[in-house]
């Protein structure tokens, strides 16, 4: 048994040494060993013989692009940017997902009670979780943008019952929940999505106005810092335009005069840094995003002068003109085009007027944004 | 651990397109395409000695390493290491799924004998479907070995990298291929004298 392994071993360093010097040793190879290398060499021959046919070449290649194009995501992607802390944050990202989904049923049902939670329940930080989970899964930007969008409206939704209820305290925790929502849009660029953004604040800075007439004055402050967070994702470091007539006496809180815009980044930059681990890898990303030479936030002014030069600030007019809903009904989420909130920002011109026109009596009746849960074909690759 | 640069282990051109493809850069991907399809397909017809199985499985492995190129990493081999990875797996699978009907078919056909008179009169290409007919009765190793050595020519160091084990357990694994082959082509009447 030993020398036959020993054997094999011999012969295998033979083949060995005989394959790398053919030229010289194939003459002087005999029994097994010759035709072993012969054999080899048959191989070697018959291997440049064997080739995919021309057209099977161009046909599979034609159908790998088609397969790709299919499978391609709907915008470009930045992973370039993000690179490995995007992947590690996806990892985390699925990690959390498969913990959520590998809840029990009374879990689940946790999870589903969850999204009526309200800022000092119990069950709040599983929603806040769940919104973590839900934007590192966004495929795109716009998704992200979008699910951020529903997000700030969900913080306005909860501010405004925790009023109701009057848990004045948590109005506070609400709102800067909101304030560090809003620092996360990105409401640099000038695309139709942006725009949308834009729309959607200034319903919002119409609703938190009127909540502020009512607000005991505990809750006021809260109130007055998601106003400020408002204007600053309006690109306002302090009013430009007088509020909208609502039919009501005008707010005197003045809240962007009292907030200076580098306290104000200062409490929005704390408020983010308390967030979960999810939300500060987001923001990690955003601000690598932002780093990477894209425009800050806060040019929103500019940019709104830009999308309608007749009035700038003739805000409460498009607030009608661009409801949260598609026209079409169809929910606003990642399946509506971009030609959906392109609709909804830039509403025909023969409809803007002044903000007059407005004057929303009952802002808390605005249709909420219909839900965007990522659907199962969302799946990423 | 080394602290080379793991991607050095390929070719400049290719870890340049493999970093747009991880991107999902469909242009890359496609050039990647170009450049290995001929070993992918190689390799796929070694392994299941027929044109159409090999071509179907071949366009299998490029639409299922495009699904995971995100997920690409480099661990100190070439591309098409990783590619070869993706092409075990869709081999694999498809002998799973094929096996009851083709075993059968591989029983009543083996191989065409009444030829073997004609053996050494043979085109190449009927010598590479000969062997693709016997290579595919080896084990998973001894294949691989032989696809790496003999048809990819890559020399035993690097096969050795690749299949993760030492360069005497490559070399011990080429000389049995190459022994159970050889038995193999016997078995079905071909003469391979030196």
């Amino acid at each position: 048994m030993s020398s036959s392994l020993n054997h094999q071993s011999a012969l295998a360093a033979a083949l060995e040494r005989a394959l790398d010097d053919r030229d010289s040793a194939t003459r002087v190879l005999e029994g097994e060993l010759a035709d072993l290398v012969g054999l080899a060499e048959t191989l070697e021959a018959t291997a440049c013989d064997v080739a995919p046919r021309p057209d099977f070449r161009a046909a599979a290649r034609q159908r790998l692009l088609v397969q790709m194009t299919r499978s391609a995501p709907a915008a470009p992607r930045v992973r370039a940017m993000h690179g490995m802390a995007m992947d590690r944050l996806r990892l985390w990202a699925a990690r959390l997902a498969a913990g959520l989904t590998a809840l029990s049923f009374a879990g689940a049902a946790a999870a589903s009670a969850s999204a009526t939670a309200l800022p000092g329940d119990t069950l709040y930080p599983v929603k806040q979780a769940s919104e973590a989970v839900a934007l590192q899964l966004a495929s795109t930007d716009s998704a992200r943008q979008e699910l951020l969008l529903r997000q700030v409206d969900m913080r306005l939704d909860e501010t405004a019952r925790l009023l109701e209820q009057g848990r004045d305290t948590d109005v506070a925790l609400a709102a800067a929940r909101y304030d560090e929502t809003v620092a996360r849009l990105d409401v640099a660029d000038r695309s139709p999505a942006s725009e949308a953004v834009q729309a959607n604040l200034r319903v919002n800075e119409v609703r938190l106005s009127q909540l502020l007439q009512t607000a005991p004055a505990s809750a006021r402050h809260g109130l007055e810092r998601a106003l400020a967070a408002t204007e600053r994702g309006l690109g306002r470091t302090r009013p430009t335009a007088p509020l909208p007539n609502l039919g009501v006496a005008p707010v005197a809180t003045a809240t962007s005069e009292q907030l200076q815009p580098d306290e104000a980044e200062h409490r929005a930059t704390a408020n983010i840094e308390s967030a979960t681990a999810g939300d500060a890898g987001e923001r990690a990303a955003r601000e690598s995003h932002d780093s990477a030479g894209l425009a800050p936030r806060g040019r929103g002014v500019e940019a709104r002068a830009e999308a309608n030069p007749v009035d700038p600030h003739a805000g409460t007019a498009e607030v009608e003109d661009s409801p949260p809903q598609a026209p079409d009904g169809e929910p606003r989420g990642v399946a509506v085009s971009e030609s959906h909130a392109a609709s909804r920002a830039n509403p025909p011109a023969a409809t803007s007027q002044p903000s007059q026109r407005v004057a929303p009596t009952k802002p808390q009746e605005r249709p909420a944004p219909p839900r965007t849960e990522p659907g199962p074909g969302r799946g990423r690759n | 651990m080394s602290s080379a640069d793991p991607s050095a282990a390929d070719d400049p051109r290719i870890v340049a397109l493999v970093g747009r493809a991880v991107a999902r850069d469909q242009a890359a991907f496609a050039e990647l395409y170009d450049l290995h399809l001929d070993r992918v397909y190689r390799y796929m017809y070694y392994r299941t000695a027929n044109q159409t199985d090999a071509e179907d499985l071949t366009e299998q492995v490029f639409l299922q390493a495009w699904a995971a190129i995100e997920r690409f990493r480099w661990r100190g081999k070439p591309f098409l290491a990783w590619l070869y990875t993706v092409a075990h797996n869709v081999v694999v699978d498809w002998r799973r799924r094929a096996t009851p009907t083709r075993s059968l078919d591989d029983a009543d056909n083996p191989i065409d004998v009444e030829s073997t008179s004609a053996t050494q009169a043979m085109s190449q290409w009927i010598d590479a479907d000969l062997l693709a007919n016997a290579i595919k009765r080896l084990t998973p190793e001894q294949q691989q070995v032989i696809t790496l050595k003999f048809l990819d020519g890559f020399d035993t160091a690097r096969i050795a990298q690749l299949m993760d084990k030492r360069e005497g357990t490559i070399r011990a694994l080429q000389l049995r291929a190459l022994q159970s082959l050889r038995r193999e082509l016997e078995r079905q009447g071909v003469g391979l004298a030196a």
